[in-house]
C-alpha cells in the first residue's frame, strides 16, 4: 500500500516538472504537461464574429465545441503562416467561473516533453511596461537555450479575452 | 389463517430474516444498519396498508411496537441499549410468526421485553432523550452532505405527495388511503430529520404526524382548519428544506437555519386537543378498522415506476455523444468510396446502422423528458389559494398531465403558468353572484390541458369567465400611448396588447395581480423557451391561452445560411418568411438606413455581413436573400447571401469564452463535421435597435 502511495507521489512529482515545449516563430515556450489534453493536427476552424483577432474561432473536438486561440497572434508575432507542422494543442484551462474548460492553442510546432527541475527555472525578468509578464511562470534554461514557461490559465483567462475584445472594438 | 396471503407471509419471512441479519451487526451507540432496518420495516408497513385487511390483529399491534422501537433509535441517531435488546426480541417474534403461519397455528402475540413492553406511553422507558431540542439547525456539511442531499430530494417528493394528497382530502375527507400516505410522508420526514439531527423539522413533523394519526384513526374529522394546518405544515417544512438545499449548493460556511415553528405547533396541538391526550393503540380495534378501509391500491401509486436517479451531466453527455454518433453515421453512409462498392451486404448493414442510430437518438432524447404532472398539480394549490382570497368558487380540471416535456422546459414553464392561472382566477372568473346573474354555473371552471400538436407541445388554459374586454384594452392602450386612437388593428393584435410591459386593465391593484407585471414576464419567459403564446377570447364566455412549446431545448430546427465564406444557423422558429426582394421593394433613408416593404409593412433591413463584420461579394439586396425575423412584436429583415438548407441541430454551448457575444445563441456540429454558429435572432433585432439608438 505504502509502495503504491509512494509511487503515485513520485509520478505526481515527476509530472509536476514535466513540460511540453513548442515553437512560436523562433521562440520556444513550455506548458506543464498536466495541463495538456491532446495534440491534434490543424483543421478547419469556424470563425466567431466580433472577437479579438487572436481568438481564431471554434472547432469540433469529438462533439465538443471548443474555442481556439492563436498564440502567435496573442503574443503579437508577425509570422503566422500555417505549415505542415502547425498544430493545435488542446489544454485544460481553469478559467475563473468554469474550471476545466478545454481550449485549443495554435502553435508553430510541437517539440518534445522534457523535465525541467525547479532549480533550472529562473524568475521572469522585468521588462517594465513593454511586455506583460503576468502569464509567465518563469524562464527555463534547457540545454543552453531558454524556454518561457507559460501559465496557461492566465494566458487565456476570460477576463483577458473580454478586455481585449473591448479594446479592439 | 387460510386467508393470510402467501405473498404476505413470504414477505414477512424474508424481511424478518433480513432484519435479523442487520441486527447481528447492530451495535449500541452506532448507526450501522439503522437505515436498512427502517426501510425493511417500512416495507412491512406498506404490506399492511396495501394488502387485504386479513392480517391478524396480533401482527398489526406487534408491527406498531416494532416501529416505536426503531423510531426511538432513529430519534437518538444511534442504537440504544434497551431498544436494541427489545428489537432483537421483536425480530425473533416476527420470525415466529412465519412459523405460525406455515403450521397454521395461532399467531403469537408480541408481548415485549421487560418494562419496555409498556412502551413510551407510561414513560418508564429508560430515557434516551434526543439532544436538547434547539430551535435552529446548524448543518454539518462536512460529514452529512450526501445524506442531506438525499434527504432534501426525498423530502421534495414527500412534500409534493402531501400537497397532492391534501387536495384529494378536500374532495373526499374520509379517503383513508390518502390519509395514510400523508401520514407516511410526515413520518418519513420525522425519521429522516431525527437521524440527521434536524431538531425543529423533527419536532414539527412529529406534531403533524400525530395529527394525521388521529385523523387516520378517525378520532378527528378533517375540516378546513385541519387542511390549512397540513398545508401550512408542509409549507414550513418546505422552507426548511429549501434553506438546507441552498446551503448545500453554496460553498459558504453553514449558517443556522431558523424559522418560527412554535405557533404552528401550538395550533396543531390545539386541533388535537379535542379528543384528549395522545394515546397509543397497542391492540385495539381502531388500527385494524383503519386498515380494513385501506384500498388495495393505496401506497402503490407512489411507487408506480421503477426508476434510477442519474446526474443530469451524465445524461447531457450521453445526448451529446449520441448526436456525434448520428453525424459520424451520416458521414459513413454518404462516403463516396463506400458507395462505389456495390455490395448488398454492405448496404444492408449500413441501413441497419442508420436505423439503430435513429432509435438510439430518440431514446437518448426521451431520457430528458419528464411529464408535466408535477407542475400541473402545483396549480391546484394556486387556484385554491387565489379563489379563497378573492371569494370565488373555481374548479381546476387537469388533462394530459402525462404529456412529456424536456426537463428544463418543465422547470421554466412553472412560473409563467402560475401567473396565468392566477390571472384567470382573479380577472377571468367572475364572482359567484355575477356568474349566477349571467346564467352561468356558480362555480367557475378552468381547464389546464397539455397535448401534442405537430412537433410541438401545446399547453392550454381555458376559463369560462368574463373574457377579455376589447374596449377596455383599447382605452388603456390609447391612454398609455401604446396605440393611436385611429388605429385599425385586428382583434387578435388588440388582445395581444396585454403582453406589453406594464399593461394592466385591472381596476384595482390586489396582492394577487393587477400590477401590470406578469403577462409581459410570461411572454418573455415563453419567448426564452422558443415558444409562442396566443389568446382567443369571447366576451362573456371565457378566454383561452394557448402556449406552444418545442419538445426539447437541446435540438432546434435551423435554417443554414451563407454569408461570404461563413455559414450560420438561424432558428426556423423565429423566421416569418424568406424571399429575394425586388428592387422596388427596397428603400433607403438618408442613404444609410435600408428598409424593405413587405406587403405594405416597412421593415428595417439588417445585413448579417455588417453585423458580424464578414466580407461578402453580394452587396445588393436584390441579389441576396432576405429573412424576416420577429422578436417580441418587432420585425427585421436579415440579409444573407444564400440559403443552404434546413437541418435539425443539437445546440451546444459556446462556453464562457464567447459569452460576451450576445448575437450568438450557441453552436452546432453540421453534417460535414464542422462547427456552425447559431444566430440569436432576438438579440439581432435588439442589437439593431441599439445601433439605431447609438446613431441617433
Amino acid at each position: 500500500m505504502t509502495n503504491v502511495m509512494e509511487g503515485q507521489a513520485r509520478s505526481n512529482r515527476s509530472g509536476m516538472d514535466k513540460y511540453l515545449t513548442f515553437k512560436l516563430g523562433r521562440e520556444a515556450y513550455a506548458v506543464g504537461v498536466l495541463k495538456i489534453r491532446e495534440i491534434i493536427r490543424m483543421l478547419d476552424i469556424t470563425e466567431v464574429p466580433q472577437m479579438p483577432a487572436y481568438v481564431k474561432g471554434v472547432i469540433n473536438l469529438r462533439g465538443k465545441v471548443i474555442p481556439v486561440v492563436d498564440l502567435r497572434l496573442k503574443f503579437n508575432l508577425t509570422d503566422v503562416r500555417t505549415t505542415e507542422r502547425t498544430c493545435i494543442v488542446v489544454v485544460q484551462a481553469d478559467l475563473k467561473r468554469n474550471s476545466g474548460s478545454h481550449l485549443g492553442l495554435i502553435v508553430d510546432a510541437v517539440e518534445e516533453v522534457i523535465s525541467i527541475p525547479p532549480c533550472d527555472v529562473a524568475p521572469t525578468p522585468d521588462f517594465g511596461s513593454a511586455i506583460s509578464t503576468d502569464y509567465i511562470l518563469g524562464m527555463a534554461k534547457v540545454k543552453g537555450t531558454v524556454k518561457t514557461i507559460l501559465d496557461i490559465d492566465k494566458v487565456v483567462s476570460t477576463e483577458g479575452l473580454i478586455a481585449s475584445a473591448e479594446i479592439d472594438s | 389463517m387460510d386467508n393470510f396471503s402467501v405473498d404476505a407471509s413470504q414477505l414477512i419471512s424474508r424481511n424478518s430474516e433480513k432484519l435479523a441479519m442487520e441486527l447481528v451487526f447492530a451495535e449500541v451507540g452506532s448507526d450501522n444498519g439503522l437505515l436498512p432496518i427502517n426501510s425493511l420495516l417500512a416495507e412491512l408497513e406498506d404490506l399492511v396498508s396495501a394488502g387485504p385487511s386479513t392480517l391478524p390483529a396480533g401482527f398489526l399491534a406487534g408491527l406498531t411496537s416494532g416501529r416505536q422501537l426503531v423510531d426511538e433509535c432513529l430519534e437518538a441517531g444511534t442504537f440504544q441499549p434497551n431498544s436494541l435488546a427489545a428489537l432483537r426480541a421483536w425480530v425473533q417474534w416476527l420470525q415466529s410468526i412465519h412459523d405460525a403461519i406455515t403450521t397454521e397455528a395461532t399467531i403469537p402475540l408480541w408481548i415485549g421485553v421487560g418494562p419496555l413492553s409498556c412502551s413510551v406511553g407510561d414513560g418508564s422507558l429508560p430515557s434516551t432523550p434526543p439532544s436538547e431540542p434547539g430551535e435552529s439547525i446548524l448543518l454539518n456539511l462536512a460529514n452529512d452532505a450526501d445524506l442531506l442531499k438525499e434527504f432534501v430530494s426525498e423530502s421534495m417528493e414527500h412534500l409534493q405527495n402531501i400537497e397532492a394528497g391534501v387536495l384529494i382530502l378536500e374532495l373526499n375527507p374520509k379517503d383513508s388511503s390518502t390519509l395514510a400516505s400523508i401520514f407516511r410522508a410526515f413520518h418519513t420526514f420525522k425519521g429522516g430529520s431525527g437521524f440527521l439531527n434536524l431538531a425543529p423539522i423533527n419536532q414539527l413533523a412529529h406534531e403533524l404526524e400525530s395529527l394525521l394519526d388521529l385523523l387516520r384513526q378517525e378520532k378527528l374529522q378533517v375540516n378546513v382548519e385541519i387542511i390549512s394546518l397540513i398545508l401550512d405544515g408542509g409549507d414550513m417544512l418546505k422552507r426548511f428544506i429549501t434553506a438546507i438545499d441552498r446551503q448545500l449548493c453554496s460553498n459558504n460556511a453553514p449558517e443556522p437555519i431558523q424559522f418560527e415553528t412554535s405557533s404552528l405547533k401550538a395550533r396543531i396541538r390545539n386541533s388535537m386537543a379535542g379528543p384528549g391526550e395522545e394515546e397509543f393503540i397497542f391492540q385495539g380495534d381502531g388500527s385494524e378498522r383503519v386498515n380494513q378501509q385501506v384500498k388495495s391500491n393505496s401506497g402503490k401509486a407512489l411507487h408506480q415506476y421503477a426508476s434510477v436517479k442519474v446526474p443530469i451531466e451524465k445524461l447531457d453527455s450521453l445526448v451529446d455523444l449520441v448526436g456525434e454518433m448520428v453525424i459520424a453515421q451520416s458521414l459513413v453512409a454518404q462516403d463516396q468510396q463506400l458507395k462505389s462498392i456495390a455490395s448488398s451486404q454492405l448496404t444492408r448493414n449500413l441501413t441497419q446502422l442508420s436505423r439503430i442510430t435513429k432509435e438510439l437518438q430518440k431514446t437518448a432524447m426521451s431520457l430528458r423528458m419528464v411529464p408535466v404532472r408535477a407542475v400541473f398539480q402545483k396549480m391546484n394549490r394556486v387556484v385554491r389559494d387565489v379563489a379563497a382570497k378573492t371569494g370565488k368558487e373555481v374548479e381546476l380540471i387537469l388533462s394530459g398531465e402525462e404529456t412529456e416535456l424536456d426537463r428544463t422546459i418543465v422547470e421554466e414553464i412553472s412560473d409563467p403558468l402560475i401567473h396565468m392561472i392566477r390571472n384567470s382566477v382573479d380577472h377571468g372568473i367572475e364572482l359567484p353572484n355575477a356568474r349566477v346573474a349571467t346564467g352561468k354555473n356558480k362555480k367557475g371552471v378552468i381547464h389546464l390541458k397539455a397535448f401534442h400538436r405537430g412537433g410541438n407541445i401545446i399547453i392550454q388554459i381555458l376559463d369560462d369567465g368574463a373574457g377579455l374586454c376589447k374596449k377596455r384594452i383599447e382605452e388603456k392602450a390609447i391612454t398609455s400611448g401604446l396605440i393611436k386612437p385611429d388605429h385599425n388593428l385586428p382583434d387578435k393584435e388588440i388582445y395581444s396588447l396585454i403582453f406589453a410591459p406594464g399593461f394592466s386593465t385591472a381596476e384595482r391593484v390586489t396582492d394577487l395581480s393587477g400590477r401590470g407585471v406578469g403577462m409581459d414576464v410570461v411572454r418573455r419567459n415563453i419567448d426564452k423557451m422558443r415558444g409562442k403564446i396566443e389568446i382567443s377570447t369571447l366576451e362573456g364566455k371565457g378566454t383561452t391561452f394557448t402556449i406552444s412549446l418545442p419538445l426539447t431545448l437541446a435540438i432546434i430546427d435551423g435554417l443554414i445560411v451563407q454569408v461570404g465564406h461563413h455559414r450560420y444557423i438561424i432558428p426556423t422558429l423565429s423566421i416569418r418568411e424568406s424571399f429575394r426582394p425586388e428592387p422596388d421593394q427596397i428603400f433607403t433613408l438618408q442613404e444609410k438606413g435600408e428598409m424593405i416593404s413587405v406587403r405594405d409593412q416597412i421593415i428595417p433591413l439588417l445585413r448579417l455581413s455588417d453585423c458580424f463584420g464578414v466580407t461578402t461579394s453580394i452587396t445588393n439586396p436584390a441579389e441576396a436573400i432576405v429573412l424576416v425575423v420577429e422578436s417580441s412584436n418587432e420585425r427585421r429583415c436579415i440579409m444573407v447571401d444564400r440559403l443552404l438548407g434546413k437541418q435539425e441541430v443539437v445546440i451546444k454551448s459556446l462556453g464562457e469564452t464567447f459569452q460576451s457575444n450576445d448575437a450568438l445563441a450557441g453552436a452546432a456540429i453540421l453534417g460535414d463535421g464542422l462547427v456552425g454558429l447559431i444566430v440569436d435572432a432576438d438579440a439581432l433585432v435588439h442589437l439593431n435597435k441599439r445601433q439605431y439608438a447609438h446613431a441617433a
